[in-house]
């Protein structure tokens, strides 16, 4: 591990830091069938109701586990904004408004 | 001839000198009243003659410089006739050249207007779609943020995932 911190010195890419974490932990998740997902909501939805998302998520993407973190965010009003890979799943209402308003104003 | 001059008691001698006394008389009239005379009226005559010629020349001049002056005269009204059928001519060109111009700015501005009113009717139709919409939007997130419960917001998720 010193030595790739060195290597990253040497070759000036200390500044990517993040990113090759976030590539090193998506290469890691992959290999070891792992999956990391943001589950965002108005509020807490309940035991049964995350059981569900880590079943949706694991027949989506076919891991075999799921690390779901969860997140408070009183702004989405109700429903959830699902983010695992490079993907976003938004059921939230407050988009659902959003999407409403476009439409109105067109 | 000696009875004749006896009847009439003619003096021949005096004859004689009255015969050379008028024929000196009558040679100094010739010479000097006739002649001269006759001189003047025969210039007078030509100087008449003269005068009557050059006064016919000059009638038939002053006739000639009339017609002339006529010619000019009517070639002028002639010139001045076309000119001024040029001119009204140019001046009806110019007109409907006019009236099209005017037809065109004025059709320009009235589209220019009408561009105008449908882009404010736009404008204000768009602000009042955005005035009704964030009405809604408004009107709606406080209804949700009223009515939505824990239980509904679960049946929601699990209604999306299925």
């Amino acid at each position: 591990m010193p030595s790739f911190v060195k290597l990253l010195g040497r070759n000036q890419d200390l500044n990517k830091e993040a990113a090759i974490i976030e590539i090193f932990q998506e290469i890691w998740n992959k290999e070891n069938g792992e999956l990391l997902a943001t589950l965002s909501s108005a509020r807490e939805l309940g035991k049964e109701t995350k059981e569900m998302v880590v079943d949706y998520l694991k027949e989506k993407t076919a891991a075999q586990k799921i690390n779901l973190k969860e997140n408070i965010d009183e702004d989405l009003l109700g429903g959830f904004v699902l983010r695992y890979g490079s993907q976003i799943l938004d059921g939230s209402l407050k988009t659902g408004l959003l999407n409403l308003k476009t439409r109105l104003e067109k | 001839m000696e009875s004749l001059i006896s009847v009439f008691h003619i003096d021949l001698k005096l004859f004689i000198a009255q015969l050379l006394n008028f024929a000196i008389v009558f040679s100094v009239l010739y010479f000097f009243a006739f002649k001269p005379l006759v001189k003047m009226m025969t210039e007078r005559t030509e100087k008449i003659d003269k005068s009557l010629k050059d006064a016919e020349e000059i009638e038939a001049r002053l006739s000639l410089t009339e017609k002339e002056r006529h010619e000019v005269i009517s070639a002028a009204k002639k010139e001045a006739s076309l000119i001024l059928t040029e001119a009204n001519k140019l001046g009806e060109e110019k007109k409907a050249d006019l009236i099209v111009k005017a037809r065109e700015e004025i059709g320009l501005i009235i589209n220019n207007e009408r561009a105008k009113l449908t882009a404010e009717k736009a404008a204000t139709l768009k602000e009042l779609k955005k005035e009704v919409a964030d009405l809604v939007i408004l009107s709606m997130e406080k209804l949700l943020n009223e009515k939505m419960t824990i239980a509904k917001d679960q049946d929601l998720v699990k209604k999306l995932l299925k």
